[in-house]
């Protein structure tokens, strides 16, 4: 059974902002990935699930219950991270979550004090003079401290450092445990790697892909950056069978299709000073996961 | 129908405010209080001999033909300060209430929670509502304590709860249009420039209208009009302009509210 349905959904704000035709759901206890750059239509299509506005044409569901008539009545199920972060400034990050814990009519709290204790949070301190990082973990708890069985999370990882946004994915994993179904919207895909089991790309507002995410890790192309200490091993290496993409004095890009094995074999005859896989930004991925076919 | 929760955080983050213009308010009723003389000439003629031109009396309305203490209140207290000084925190408290909520996007964090948005733009208005009823509440109860200590044998009880009942209607029909403008912006520069501009447009005009009777028309254009202190004190003709002033704001609460819980929120 879907737990969240887009069914045509079509909100144009001109020049191009806005989403169109959008359409996917989310069965329950699904980790639902939600990638694209900037200003693709993440941030709408989640304000429209949240019922905060309203769709042009076409519906969103959360549990079958039209989601802008029904808002309130879907928070109770839902957790909401938003990608802006900016509460109450005056007040403190506990004086915070307690007021967020009322809202909602609360009674238990072992979830938030067990989060507090997870992210390693220091609550006392006046909101408006956290840091960015200590901000997203507040609004991690409070997206989370109701337990609630549907998760929609805004860049939930933005402004965290590495080690917090691995306690993330952790998180992330553990709620998946619990039958949780989670939507996030991301910009990296290591990220939702780690932690989806689905993925939709979303680009100017149309869905141009979706896909489990195990295909698209079986299918990955990755590109390394290796340093050689000398030029005359550079010379040898670019003869081997591997797919080099260029050379500039001793330093060589390499793409790999699935086995990194083989350019492990090769790479022990060498001496080399460096070898570091390099970024890739989404576009690229799904270039090459796609064969290219949607590089307009 | 509300939610208390809300409703005590607002209280939390603007007592202060209330506070410090409470002290406002309480400070300059008991120096008006004080300067009054009920032997002396008519204080329209002392600010004339302190050389005051009287276009600038009468802008702030300190022209006076009641001579009365009650008339005294009415025309030096009720012609301008409190008329201003309310309108000052109406004006900031509403601008925070919404707009300023939905500009920061902390609208989003309320709404993520089981309220409706109706509860939230109703717990929201009518604490605009309580503060104007707190601060007339303050002033009629500090203003009859003080002046049967002042002036016991010339204060009139009623009259003076007439006056506060008065400035009550025309408060709350104004803090409605602050909040009007606060619930259909998105943003504080706007809703600042309805929610702050047309009430200080209407007591400028207010002003304006008092310099000369050749500027009477302007009348016409302000909602100061329908509160006359000398006539609430005699309770004369005040029916139709509290009549008015009711429709007024229940029309810009209702409004208000309506555009709110159906607006779209981009937070």
């Amino acid at each position: 059974m879907s737990v969240i349905k887009v069914e045509k959904l079509n909100k144009d704000y001109g020049n191009h902002k806005g989403v169109f035709d959008l359409s996917f759901d989310i069965e329950r206890g699904v980790v639902f990935g939600f990638l694209g750059p900037n200003g693709a239509g993440k941030t709408t299509t989640m304000r429209h699930l949240l019922g905060f506005i309203k769709g042009d044409s076409g519906q969103c569901l959360i549990n079958d219950r039209e989601c802008f008539k029904n808002a309130a009545l879907n928070m109770n199920d839902i957790g909401y991270l938003p990608g802006e972060i900016s509460f109450f400034d005056d007040m403190t990050g506990n004086a915070f979550l307690n007021f967020m814990g009322e809202m909602r009519g609360m009674k238990k709290f072992k979830k938030k004090d067990y989060l507090i204790k997870f992210f390693d949070i220091d609550t006392s301190i006046k909101i408006k003079k956290m840091s960015k990082g200590m901000k997203q973990k507040i609004g991690l708890v409070c997206a989370f401290m109701h337990d609630p069985d549907i998760l929609i999370l805004d860049e939930p990882t933005s402004g965290l450092d590495p080690l917090m946004q691995n306690k993330f994915i952790e998180l992330i994993n553990m709620e998946k445990e619990n039958g949780k179904t989670i939507l996030m919207s991301s910009h990296s895909i290591e990220e939702v790697e780690k932690t989806c089991d689905k993925v939709a790309i979303i680009k100017q507002g149309r869905l141009v892909a979706y896909e489990d995410v195990s295909q698209l890790v079986l299918n990955r192309r990755k590109i390394y950056r290796i340093k050689f200490h000398s030029l005359l091993e550079v010379n040898n290496f670019i003869t081997e069978k591997i797919n080099v993409l260029s050379h500039q004095d001793s330093v060589v890009m390499v793409e790999v299709f699935n086995d990194i094995n083989k350019l492990i074999d090769i790479l022990s005859n060498y001496k080399i000073v460096s070898f570091e896989s390099v970024v890739m930004s989404l576009e690229d991925i799904f270039m090459t996961f796609y064969g290219g076919e949607n590089s307009d | 129908m509300i939610s208390m929760p809300l409703f005590k955080k607002n209280l939390k983050s603007n007592y202060i405010l209330l506070l410090v213009f409470m002290a406002v308010l309480a400070m300059y009723f008991s120096i008006i209080v004080r300067i009054y003389n009920p032997d002396a000439m008519s204080l329209n003629d002392i600010m004339l001999q302190m050389n005051l031109p009287q276009q600038m009396i009468d802008a702030f309305g300190f022209s006076v033909s009641d001579s009365s203490f009650s008339g005294h209140i009415a025309s030096f207290f009720y012609g301008f300060l409190m008329l201003v000084f309310p309108m000052i925190v109406y004006i900031i408290i509403s601008n925070k209430q919404v707009a300023s909520m939905v500009d920061k996007s902390s609208m989003a964090y309320l709404l993520s929670t089981n309220n409706s948005r109706k509860k939230i733009i109703v717990t929201q208005g009518l604490f605009v509502m309580f503060v104007v009823f707190l601060l007339v509440l303050f002033v009629t109860i500090f203003g009859s304590i003080f002046c049967l200590i002042m002036f016991d044998e010339y204060f009139i009880l009623s009259e003076f709860i007439m006056l506060n009942v008065g400035v009550l209607l025309l408060h709350l029909a104004i803090s409605s249009i602050c909040f009007l403008s606060s619930c259909i912006f998105n943003d504080t520069k706007n809703s600042l420039l309805f929610g702050a501009g047309i009430p200080i447009f209407f007591i400028l005009i207010n002003m304006l209208k008092d310099v000369s009777d050749k500027l009477d028309f302007l009348k016409y254009f302000t909602i100061y009009t329908l509160y006359d202190p000398n006539a609430w004190i005699n309770s004369n003709n005040i029916i139709g302009s509290a009549v008015f002033l009711i429709v007024v704001c229940l029309f810009c609460n209702g409004f208000a509210m309506h555009y709110f819980i159906n607006k779209d929120l981009h937070i």
